[in-house]
Parts: C-alpha cells; structure tokens; sequence
C-alpha cells in the first residue's frame, strides 16, 4: 500500500480539517488511489470496533464524573481547604491555585476543567489581592496541566487502550510527575512572588478552621483514593472505577454537599455525552489510521529512519523529547496521543524502554504543550477566563514552562521517578 | 446574490433546521444512553460484590450504548464545530484560497462519508441475521447507528457547502441557530 494516505493526512491537517475526517480521508484516498476499495469495509470495521470497547468505556465516566463535580460546585470547597493549608505563605493564593490544581486533578483529569473551573474563581481573586492579571492567567494555565498527569487521566486511558498498557500502572506512574511538577511550581511562584511582594493571602488558619474546610471537602476528596485503591486492588476494573466514581459523584453532590440540583443533571448528561462522543469518534478514528501505518509497512520504515539517526537511546529520547514538545505546541495531547503513541511506542520499546515509562513521558510532554503557544487549549481558555491576551499569558508562562520542561527531562533520564510505584504494586 | 444563490439558499433554510432538529434531538438521546449506561455498569458492580450474582448483559449492552452515543453526537460534533482541528494555517490564508479550501474539505469530508453511509448499509445487513451474545436482539439495532453517524454528516456537510458556495467571503459557515 501507499504512504500517499500521510501526506493527505498531512495536509488536511494542515488545511484546517477536523482531524477526525483527516484521519479518515487519507486512508480513504490512498485506497482509491490503489485501486483498492474493497478496503473500504475494513476500515469501517475498525472504526466501529475502535469505539466498542470496554477499557474505552472509562473515558465517558470519568468525563461524566468531572462535570457533576464541576457543576455541583465542588471547586469551592477545595480552593478553601487549600487556602487553610498554603495561604498564609508570600504568594498564597497563587500557591493555592497550584495546590487546588493538584487535588481538582483527582476528580476532574482534565487540565481544560481545571483551568476553567479554577480559573473563574481564582484569577478575579488573585486580581484583587494584588497579582497581575497575567500572572494570575499564566499559574492557573501553568499549574492545570497537573490535571491530566495525576490520576484519574483521560489521555492516560487513551494511551492504554491504544497500546495495551495497564491503566492502573499509568495511573500509579503519573503520581511522582505530577507532585514534581506540583513542587517545582510551588518553589518557582515563590520566587516570583518574593520578587514582586506579592501578599499572603489569609492569616495562618487555626488546626480547627483546617479542620472545618477538610470536613467539606473530605468526600470528594476521597474520589481519587476510591478509584485507584479500588483498582490497584483489584476490586474494580478501570471501566467500573470510572462509573462507581461517576456514581459516587452525583450522590455527594445530590444528597451530601445538596451542591447540584436535579434539574442540573439533563444538561450535566448531555454536555458529558457530546464531549465523550466527539472523543469516541476520534478514538475510532486513530484505531484506523493506525492500522493503516501497520498495514502499510510505514511504522517500520519509520522506526528504521529514527533509529538511523543515531544509536544512542539517551540522544533519542532528547529528540523525542522536543518532537513531541514541538507538536504539543500544534496538537492536543489526545489526538497527538492516538496518532503519535502507536508508531512511536514500539520503537523505543523496541530499544529497551519500558512501555510504562515511554507512556508517561509521552503523556506528560503532550500535556505540557497544552499550556504553549501558539495552539495551546489551556491558554485559550485561561485568555478566555481572564480576559488577558494569550501572547501575555505566554510570556508570563516562561519560568514555569522551564520548571515543566525540567520535570520532562528528570523522568525521561531517571526512570525511577515514574517506575517506582507501578513497580512496587506489581504492574510493572 | 445572484439566482443561483438565492436558490441554494432556499434549499438550505429547511435544510439547516432539519439538520439542527436531527443533531440536537440526538444529543439529547445521547445524553440520555449515557446515564443508561452508568446505570449499567453501576448495577454490574451492584450484582457482583453485594447480591454475588454477576449480570452477563451489562458489559455488551453498555458497549453498544457506547456507540450509539459516539454515533448520535457526531451531526452535532460536525455541525458546532466541535471536532479538534488546527486552524492556525488556515487562518492565515487569503480569504478566497481559505473559503475554497473550506470548500474542497467539505466535499472531501461528504465523498468520504458517503462511501462509510454505503458501507455500513452493508455492515448493518449483516446484523439482521446474527443476534447480540447475551441478549437475543438482532446486532443490526446495535449497527444502525453507522448509517445513521454517516448520513447524518453527509446532510450537514451538505448544509455547509451550500453556505461556503453562497455567503460572502468574509463570512465562514455560522451554525444554524445556536448550535455553537
């Protein structure tokens, strides 16, 4: 068969299509090109048995569970019990953003939701306490790609559907490079903040006031360790954590916090459904294009190329590394994943990366490039947000893009970082 | 605007509204298929652990649920403009290479899914013969939702090229009502 179907691929891309139909043209063309349209029901076969898949299941859950807990006004009580804990420090309510960030990432796994969610609440408050504006958009973009690297993880359970990788072991793996990013924004805010004073945010909270905002939002806080203590145990496959997660949310949000009406729920329903469908379909989508790069030989042609490069695994790891940071930049990290993950994983499985540790550098780097410019999501939903214009975001964004191109670089090097817990619990 | 304009036009008023009628009664389906299958897996887990009685059905049925919800969202996906794309290099076009740019996408995307509506005419003919593993229902209600996805796109994609063939070039496609 043909590459003619990349450089359709290619160039739709480029063109402006939806990739989904990118992804579905090429093939479609490069078969009639061949002369071989009997393919065509193959690739509907695949497209149709791309979506009905169990695993895959987990996406729409885990986007269902990250709207109740958005709508049914949870963000509040975490962004409380953050500024007990942090805010009395120089900086404090960007320290809070960041420290909410990482607790939003156990219920939402999303880094548009966090920002959005976060950012409504925290950038007009953070402008009232002193902070730019930008500063306020850049920590609340900078700080939500933690969303999606510390479980639960949409792209992370699009990686393990396409590649057959534990979903469990990527979740354990996303744990350390999340706390790392996490810390090193923690210390760079504090940097900054020192540098232009800026204020603390609340006096130092009393143990019995920590005490009181943990007490609101204890049960949602509780969804994270539900959901990867029930799978690590084996006591739920990812598919049930995901619902009973799911399930667990729209009680405590209906019956225990009384923070989400009934006549909420269709809409909550309806909005969860269309963002799961449209991912669905992109899942399918890539399952067939990615049968198409095996089918056409293209995946070895491919990994001959890269490995000629150079036999160095460490120096191709850095390319890698700026590959895909350079595509993050243009793509996001959910069709990059689906596109990318199957012809590059085998590759560097095949030099002798673990399949765990070349998931989670991948999944991390593309998350990361959703906080770049120029296409990244993130920065346009914190301009959107804060009213601040992105190329100011951007720049303000600098020291902690450096901090997160680090962590990129510590868990590429040292396997360790992300190995240890998967390893520990036996999924690796 | 010239006649043939205003007639493409006349065509794509009840067009547009039977396209926006379709896509948004079936989001609303799908929003519903979703918690049906929430109630499902929450019930597998419900049966297993608490009455010790696995239920066989839940899993295959969810799995079809699924489908039909990526299949019934997929007008409204098309239609809002919800599919990831990157726009930046076609932003930056001149504005008639970017309209007819626009154009051949569309017609690109309708060929395509034209063929995928034949295909899974065939796909779905295959599942009137053959029942579903746990439950005894024919697969071709499970598979209908190919036919539908593909069709459902070709009557937008429709929708839109009429647009992009009759509007000014300074306007790009504006979904029908509010579907954005």
């Amino acid at each position: 068969m043909s590459l003619s179907y990349f450089w359709v691929f290619i160039l739709l891309l480029t063109a402006g299509a939806p990739v989904i139909f990118a992804l579905l043209i090429g093939p479609g063309v490069s078969l009639i090109l061949d002369g071989k349209e009997v393919f065509f029901s193959a690739l509907l076969n695949r497209l149709y048995s791309g979506i009905n898949s169990f695993p895959l299941m987990a996406v729409p859950f885990f986007i269902l569970a990250g709207e109740l807990m958005n709508q049914g006004g949870i963000t509040q009580s975490i962004v409380r019990f953050s500024q007990t804990l942090i805010g009395h420090y120089r900086g404090g309510l960007a320290q809070v953003n960041i420290l909410s960030s990482v607790l939003f990432a156990g219920l939402s796994g999303s880094a548009v939701a966090d920002t959005s969610a976060l950012g409504k609440m925290l950038i007009p408050a953070m402008e009232q306490n002193g902070y730019s504006r930008r500063f306020a958009a850049a920590v609340t973009a900078a700080s939500s790609v933690i969303g999606p690297i510390i479980p639960p993880s949409g792209i992370m359970i699009l990686y393990a559907f396409i590649m057959n990788v534990s979903v469990a072991g990527m979740f354990l793996a996303g744990i350390v490079p999340g706390i790392l990013i996490c810390a090193g924004l923690m210390l760079m805010t504090n940097y900054i903040s020192k540098k232009r004073n800026y204020p603390v945010a609340n006096a130092k909270a009393t143990w019995h006031e920590r005490g009181s905002a943990l007490k609101s939002s204890f049960l949602p806080l509780l969804t994270p360790v539900i959901l990867l203590g029930g799978i690590v145990l084996g006591v739920f496959t990812p598919t049930e954590a995901a619902a009973v997660a799911a399930g667990y949310a729209l009680i405590i949000t209906l019956f225990v916090t009384h923070t989400l009406k009934f006549n909420k729920l269709p809409t909550i329903l309806v909005d969860a459904a269309v963002q799961s469908g449209t991912i669905l379909l992109l899942v399918g989508s890539a399952v067939t294009f990615a049968w198409i790069i095996t089918v056409s030989g293209m995946a070895d042609t491919l990994a001959s190329e890269i490995t000629g490069i150079t036999d160095n695994v460490l120096l191709l790891l850095l390319i890698i590394n700026l590959f895909l940071f350079a595509i993050g930049m243009f793509l996001d990290a959910g069709p990059a994943i689906l596109i990318l993950g199957p012809v590059l994983a085998p590759i560097f499985i095949s030099l002798g990366i673990d399949p765990l540790h070349f998931a989670v550098i991948m999944c991390v780097n593309l998350t990361v490039g959703l906080a770049t410019p120029p296409m990244g999501l993130v920065l346009f939903v914190a301009a959107a947000v804060s009213g601040e214009k992105t190329e100011n975001i951007a720049l303000e964004m600098l020291p902690f893009l450096a901090v997160e191109a680090t962590v990129i670089f510590l868990i590429t090097y040292f396997p360790a970082l992300t190995m240890t817990l998967p390893t520990f619990f036996g999924f690796a | 605007m010239t006649k043939l304009q205003r007639t493409l036009f006349t065509i794509n008023t009840p067009l547009g509204k039977f396209n926006y009628l379709i896509a948004n009664v079936a989001k609303n389906l799908a929003g519903g298929l979703l918690a049906l299958m929430l109630g499902m897996i929450l019930a597998q887990v419900f049966f297993r652990y608490v009455l010790n009685d696995s239920l066989a059905w839940t899993e295959e049925l969810a799995k079809f649920a699924m489908v039909w919800v990526a299949c019934l969202v997929a007008p409204w996906a098309y239609l809002a403009h919800l599919n990831v794309s990157i726009q930046m290099f076609a932003d930056a076009l001149p504005a008639l290479l970017r309209r007819i740019t626009e154009l051949l996408i569309t017609m690109l995307v309708m060929v395509i899914c034209g063929i995928f509506f034949i295909q899974s005419l065939e796909f779905w003919q295959t599942g009137l013969s053959i029942n579903a593993s746990s439950v005894p229902v024919k697969l071709a209600y499970f598979y209908s939702c190919a036919p539908f996805a593909f069709g459902s796109i070709c009557l937008v994609g429709l929708e839109k090229l009429i647009e992009q063939l009759c509007l000014p070039l300074e306007h790009c496609f504006v979904p029908h009502q509010d579907a954005t």
